[in-house]
């Protein structure tokens, strides 16, 4: 790797990439698209002949809708590439390059969207009176483009879990249009209007100032919108996993369940399909303009979108395995031929930059080195997924010799690059940090011990 | 295309595309990005002027276009963030992969100030102490941001100090600190120029009252610029170009005309509307120049890193090109693998260090003290094997297997069953437990092993700590081979001076102590 690495300690680097997205998926999906395609469907409703309450409820939602966007949602997106940009420099430059133009069309789109939404905001008190329906127009355009944005990132998403072809030839159509490209944006917008649909329910019942008449009938069309979406989105994610090949597909219950639960997925299912019926209990709730029922559902029917955007990320993050750009290069950046030549040309030698405290025991310096190109992708030691943990009590020659499987052993993981002695080198610095029982221990003698 | 290639030599359109792209996304970017800063800063300090009630709150009609400015600042910095990647991927990433957390810093910098400038526009008029704090942590993050900015691209722009970024070593006299303050200074200037000319020009173009304020702002700002400027061509003198000085001279000339006719004006009546606009027009000249000046000097610096990179990229990827086949078939055969299956698994996951026919002679074993235990020797009670799969053995090689889920290992217990028997009832002895076998049990076995082949809490300290007989059992050709000749690796020693017989019946205590836990 040419370029300089940081891995966050503790938290790991899948973590910290993980809470910007999630935060950013939520945003850009549940307000973005979601809580504004409520609006400008309700403020259609008054500009094709709807009561003026269709319009007041348009008008209260558009403020934080385009704070929230504007001010979290944005910058969390462009906060993904900044993160993976110093986490993993080298997959996302290569992703970049491979996809630059979908990145860049769908920057265009983004740009119309960000404009679209300030015309709409800076128009709405010239325009909501007096042309109600250009400002419909402007509001469907907005919608239109936002669509568009996610329809052009899906692409590129579905790519790293479903290459269909592309490592051979390495084109850029075979990547793009890859099979989970069409079934992934329909989710993904679907997905987003269900978010949307149980903010716009929150605040129709707990935050709106209105005759209890309009508010039964905002939260009945909100839900009716919500169900619909929420049966395309169950059928598109169903759809979507079933385009997954198996190979990455079978570990999706360790995902979830991580090694604390993986013995017992049943949870999964249960927490699953409480989740779901929370969301189906507020849409129901407000289908028949039970107020208070849906003020008390909200904040668990919100927390389980969360849950459920979490877990699909995760899932779909995860599964992957050892590669980050599948038939091309390994999680841990290393390209899959870089690998093959590592075994007589070593790794740490293609590292122009290494990331250590000067004090760092020489002896220590090129394990070190060695865990940050090969393991510390996924692993902290003594932080998240922990290796002194997982290698705790094994032996010298008994981390050596994992360390030469691990790919084999375990099939998400990546295989090791480097020399024999490298590897060594690496069994060495992670037998010694995971050891803490062998090494001395020295303790205050007592009467009653001794 | 059937070879392998490194996906960073990929360029989507031909270099000098690329570099017209980057200058044009990142004068969009950098515009609004200059008209947002200014806008706040002077928002912010005409609230502080009209903070007693008595003043009148300028602040306000100021804020009119800030949410605006900030969308389009934040979206069109994607474009020239895309393009740099792209074209200048090496610099790029090294630079900012120096600056680490600091670079990760700026995404809750620009959260927080984006969010506490919606307070302070929110709370200005009414609530004002409320208005001061947010208005001044959110100026304060927002200003702190072009300062990651400026350290990023002054570094990607200087190969040479990287070394000493990288390890901290970079002193105060060093001309590149200086370079960098005076970057981030001109680029704070530059927004005040930005945000009064807009102001000027388009917020109060029609309140000549109002005005006479903002053109103090300009011309004082204008002349910081000019001073600024001057001091920072200093840090740059050695290394510039001829379109840079081409750009610098025109954008010069015109900053000095626009002092030059608002410092006339200050004595006479508000500018007429032509002035107006040809104000505004040379503010524009000064951008885009100063821009122009800024990217011909940041080409020439980084272009030659770029055709080096490139060079090394490809004669790289020339000499991996021999292993794509390999990886090709290997990324297919890892396809075709799903580890679903508890024959599958075993094969990939076990059998490197167990073998083919589970006896511990598998590739990756060979060169392990305590060797792999022979799978085909023993059987065990179905938790117990469970916990050993799922936990691994401390002390020996075996790792845990918690990576799988339920129904996986439910399914390698089943194939460990159907190739090893492992849960099968195994053969006992024929021969009856002797007292002599007994009292050798307890006076040397069970020191480790416990009296009934549950080991003792010093057993249990070792290791690696010895099996549980009750749950664990071995064939009797193997449980002789051990007793005889020690577990390798482990404390078990060899007891080949005790008499065959005596083995024997040690053998079959073994029997009986698996015999006698339940099931």
């Amino acid at each position: 790797m040419n370029f300089p690495m940081l891995h966050i300690p503790v938290i790991g680097d899948g973590m910290t990439i993980a809470a910007d997205a999630v935060l950013h998926v939520l945003i850009s999906h549940g307000v973005a698209i979601g809580v504004v395609f409520f609006l400008v469907f309700f403020q259609s409703i008054y500009a094709l002949g709807g009561d003026v309450f269709w319009k007041h409820a348009s008008k209260s939602l558009l403020f934080p809708a385009l704070i929230t966007t504007t001010s979290v949602g944005a910058v969390t997106g462009v906060g993904i590439w900044f993160i993976t940009g110093i986490l993993a420099p080298g997959g996302i430059g290569s992703l970049i390059h491979l996809f630059f133009w979908p990145w860049f069309i769908e920057w265009w789109a983004f740009t119309l969207e960000v404009i679209l939404i300030l015309i709409y905001f800076y128009a709405w008190p010239r325009l909501s009176e007096n042309h109600p329906k250009t400002l419909m127009l402007l509001g469907w355009g907005y919608v239109i483009t936002a669509c568009i944005s996610a329809i052009l990132i899906s692409g590129i998403l579905g790519f790293m879990l479903t290459p269909d072809g592309w490592p051979q030839g390495q084109t850029f159509s075979a990547a793009y249009f890859n099979p989970t490209f069409v079934v992934q944006f329909i989710l993904r917008i679907f997905a987003g209007v269900c978010i949307g649909g149980v903010l716009v329910l929150g605040w129709a019942s707990w935050a709106w100032k209105t005759a209890a008449e309009n508010r039964k009938k905002v939260l009945q069309a909100t839900a009716a919108i919500m169900l619909a979406s929420l049966m395309i989105a169950t059928v598109s994610a169903y759809t979507y996993f079933h385009q997954i090949p198996q190979t990455f597909l079978t570990h999706w219950k360790f995902s979830v369940a991580t090694s604390a639960l993986s013995e017992h997925p049943g949870y999964i299912y249960l927490v699953n399909g409480l989740g779901m019926a929370v969301i189906i209990c507020i849409a129901l709730a407000a289908l028949f303009g039970y107020r208070k029922t849906v003020v008390l559902l909200f904040l668990p029917a919100l927390a389980c979108s969360i849950l459920y955007v979490a877990q699909f990320e995760r899932i779909r993050e995860f599964v992957r395995g050892p590669y980050l750009i599948p038939g091309y290069m390994y999680a841990n950046q290393v390209h899959m031929v870089k690998n093959l030549a590592s075994a007589k040309d070593g790794i740490l030698s293609a590292h122009t930059w290494i990331n250590q405290p000067l004090v760092t025991a020489p002896s220590a310096r090129q394990g070190q080195a060695l865990f940050d190109a090969n393991c510390a992708v996924c692993h902290t030691i003594g932080g998240i997924n922990d290796i002194t943990q997982r290698l705790s009590g094994r032996t010298l020659e008994g981390v050596n010799a994992i360390i030469s499987i691990t790919d084999k052993m375990v099939p998400f993981m990546t295989p090791f690059s480097g020399t024999d002695s490298e590897r060594l080198k690496l069994a060495q610095y992670l037998y010694y940090l995971s050891a803490k029982e062998s090494r001395p221990q020295p303790k205050m003698l007592t009467a009653k011990g001794n | 295309m059937e070879h392998w290639q490194n996906l960073f030599t990929l360029l989507p359109m031909p270099q000098s595309w690329m570099q017209a792209l980057l200058f044009t996304t990142f004068a969009l970017h950098l515009l609004f990005v200059l008209l947002m800063v200014g806008t706040v800063s002077i928002g912010f300090v005409q609230f502080l002027k009209g903070f007693s009630p008595a003043n009148e709150n300028k602040g306000q009609e100021t804020m009119t276009l800030y949410l605006g400015f900030k969308g389009l600042a934040v979206v069109l910095g994607v474009g020239p963030l895309l393009i740099l990647q792209v074209l200048y991927y090496k610099p790029f990433f090294t630079a900012t992969g120096f600056l680490g957390y600091a670079w990760l810093a700026v995404i809750p910098l620009l959260i927080i100030a984006f969010l506490s400038i919606e307070i302070f526009e929110r709370r200005m008029q009414t609530w004002r102490f409320l208005g001061f704090i947010f208005g001044l942590i959110g100026l304060v993050a927002l200003l702190t941001v072009p300062a990651v900015f400026t350290c990023a691209l002054a570094l990607m722009e200087r190969p040479s100090y990287w070394q000493a970024f990288a390890s901290g070593s970079i002193s105060m006299s060093d001309p590149f600190l200086w370079h960098w303050v005076l970057r981030y200074l001109h680029i704070v200037g530059a927004s005040l120029v930005l945000g009064s000319a807009f102001h000027l020009a388009v917020i109060f173009r029609k309140q000549p009252d109002k005005t006479s304020e903002l053109e103090t702002w300009l011309f004082n700002t204008i002349v910081f610029q000019i001073l600024s400027g001057l001091l920072l061509l200093l840090t740059v003198i050695k290394v510039w170009t001829p379109a840079m000085a081409a750009g610098l001279a025109i954008g010069a000339a015109a900053a000095v005309l626009v002092a030059f006719k608002l410092f006339r004006r200050f004595k006479k009546e508000p500018l007429s509307r032509f002035q107006n606009t040809a104000t505004i027009t040379a503010t524009v000249i000064i951008f885009v120049a100063m821009i122009f000046a800024r990217q011909s000097l940041q080409d020439s610096a980084l272009l030659p890193m770029r055709t080096l990179s490139q060079n090394t990229l490809i004669s790289q990827a020339h000499a991996l090109d021999a292993y794509h086949a390999k990886a090709l078939a290997q990324y297919e055969a890892k396809l075709d693998t799903v580890y679903d299956n508890g024959q599958t698994i075993y094969d990939n996951s076990c059998l490197p260090c167990h073998g083919d026919w589970g006896h511990g002679d598998g590739f990756a074993g060979r060169r392990l003290l305590v060797k792999a235990e022979d799978l085909a020797a023993i059987s065990g009670k179905k938790d117990y094997i469970r916990q050993v799969l799922l936990n691994g053995w401390a002390g020996s090689a075996m790792p845990y297997f918690k990576v799988f889920d339920k129904a996986k290992i439910d399914s390698l217990e089943a194939e460990l069953d159907r190739r090893f028997g492992m849960f099968s009832q195994p053969e006992m002895a024929d021969v009856n437990v002797s007292e002599a076998a007994g009292q050798k049990w307890e006076m040397v076995c069970s020191t480790c092993h416990g009296a009934r082949g549950i080991p003792t809490e010093f057993g249990r300290g070792l290791k690696p700590m010895p099996p549980d007989f009750t749950q664990f059992h071995l064939t009797h050709e193997r449980a002789m081979e051990i007793i005889t000749n020690g577990y390798p690796g482990t404390v078990m020693q060899p007891y080949r001076e005790l008499p065959s017989h005596l083995r024997k019946g040690l053998i079959a205590l073994l029997d009986r102590m698996y015999m006698s836990a339940a099931q």
